[in-house]
């Protein structure tokens, strides 16, 4: 039953990436000019082309370091400032104001003021955090403010530690809430990374190659690194997804 | 040992509890009985200190007298299987373990140990959640309906395990059932218009 559901969903994932792929092709023979729209089987020449080179896996590296780096230090942030602002209403009055404007603002404005502000290279990491902190926050701070009062009330019967309720109490009910915050946040916080590398180039980076690739009318060269971005994406996704959940012996619905 | 004097508590104007006063001394235990909605819980809350009264005193001697309760939920920690629920309040060594599973034995929960919480009926959550107080081992027992959920063998055969471990406990027992009463209460109340009412054994 399950093997049949799986052949199932994936004939028709096939045939989905087919009709897109057949809608690439018609409108590339449209165009009929590669600098405009090249054909799909050009780009994957391209791409193939690329990843036999040293400096794509090392452009690939630096970018997926620099947006961990980033997303790493938004949920440090957007966890410890949920936990100030649950803890301190005055905090809570600052903070949630600020970061929904922080949620609400273009991401290319942020990388513009930032690139005024550090060193180019820290721009990306500093702009995929920013994309994870108001996430983190407001889903950290949800699940601190609907804290289970029996259970919280077992801990003061019992004399629980700070310790114990944080291993008991806390971190069962906050952390379902902060995967669900990872989940949401890893792919903004790789556009963003990877938007900040467009914008302010740091050297040997996958967005810093789209830059180039653009200005030189590469196109080929621009749809390969796109290519690039959206699988890296797509494994970074599973990859976050499978560390915060399959370890604990969770069902992935992804 | 504790004594309640003069209790008042309302809820919304209107009282639960008026002029209530009730002593436990040290080794006793005083069951209440009464219909839904009487005030026994909140009574159990207030001895336990999770509230506070509107009127009246509460006198615990010691002043930091500790309490094992059970509530009428079982309360347990869902994502901690059962043992590690028992565990939890002890000091983890060797040979709390090996207690905690001698209880959980005791209490016909011995296959049960590495169970999670989810997988268990209300009677036996019920059960774990009181294998939990019994491992806190505190000298004062608050006993919310404990034995809730368990059909009439398991009652039984849980009464007869809770009557020897208190042995030298205090202890404060709701329960709707006369039997759990007269197998584990000293003195026995009902509670109704907000006042105690002693009842005969």
């Amino acid at each position: 039953m399950k093997k049949r559901h799986f052949e199932k969903s994936l004939l028709r994932g096939l045939l989905c990436g087919l009709f897109w792929l057949g809608l690439w092709v018609a409108a590339a023979a449209l165009i009929g000019r590669d600098v405009v729209l090249p054909m799909p089987h050009k780009v994957l020449f391209r791409l193939a082309e690329l990843a036999r080179t040293a400096d794509f896996w090392m452009a690939c590296l630096r970018s997926l370091g620099g947006v961990f780096l980033g997303f790493a230090i938004g949920v440090t942030a957007g966890t410890l400032a949920a936990v100030a602002s649950h803890r301190f209403s005055a905090v809570s009055a600052l903070l949630t104001p600020a970061l929904a404007t922080v949620k609400a603002t273009p991401v290319a404005s942020f990388i513009i003021l930032l690139l005024f502000l550090v060193d180019r290279n820290a721009v990306p990491p500093v702009a995929a955090s920013l994309m994870v902190i108001p996430v983190v926050f407001s889903h950290v701070k949800n699940a601190l403010s609907s804290l289970p009062k029996d259970l919280g009330e077992v801990c003061e019967v019992y004399h629980f530690s700070r310790k114990k309720k944080l291993r008991y109490f806390y971190f069962p009910h906050v952390m379902p809430h902060v995967r669900a915050a990872c989940r949401s946040a890893i792919g903004l916080s790789w556009k963003a990374g990877i938007a900040a590398e467009v914008i302010c180039t740091p050297r040997g980076t996958i967005g810093t190659n789209l830059y180039y690739a653009k200005n030189y009318l590469a196109t080929e060269d621009m749809l390969a690194w796109t290519v690039t971005v959206v699988l890296l994406s797509f494994v970074i996704e599973k990859a976050v997804i499978r560390l915060l959940f399959l370890h604990r012996g969770e069902e992935e619905s992804a | 040992m504790i004594e309640l004097r003069h209790i008042r508590k309302e809820y919304g104007g209107k009282a639960v509890l008026s002029d209530l006063s009730l002593t436990i001394g040290d080794g006793e235990k005083v069951a209440v009985m009464g219909r839904s909605g009487t005030g026994k819980t909140t009574l159990l809350r207030l001895i336990a200190g999770l509230e506070k009264p509107d009127g009246g005193s509460i006198v615990r001697t010691p002043e930091d007298l500790v309490f094992s309760t059970v509530f009428a939920d079982p309360r347990l920690f869902p994502t901690s299987d059962v043992l590690e629920n028992v565990v939890c309040v002890t000091e983890g060594k060797e040979a709390d373990v090996a207690a905690c599973r001698e209880l959980l034995r005791g209490l016909g929960l011995a296959e049960a140990q590495h169970l999670p919480v989810r997988a268990l009926s209300t009677g036996m959550a019920q059960r774990v959640s009181l294998a939990r107080a019994l491992a806190y081992d505190a000298p004062f027992f608050l006993l919310d309906e404990p034995f809730r959920g368990l059909d009439k063998a398991g009652k039984a055969a849980a009464t007869a395990f809770l009557k020897e471990r208190l042995r030298d406990k205090s202890a404060f027992l709701i329960t709707h059932d006369r039997e759990e009463t007269d197998a584990l209460a000293d003195r026995c109340f009902v509670l109704e218009n907000g006042m105690l009412t002693p009842m005969e054994s």
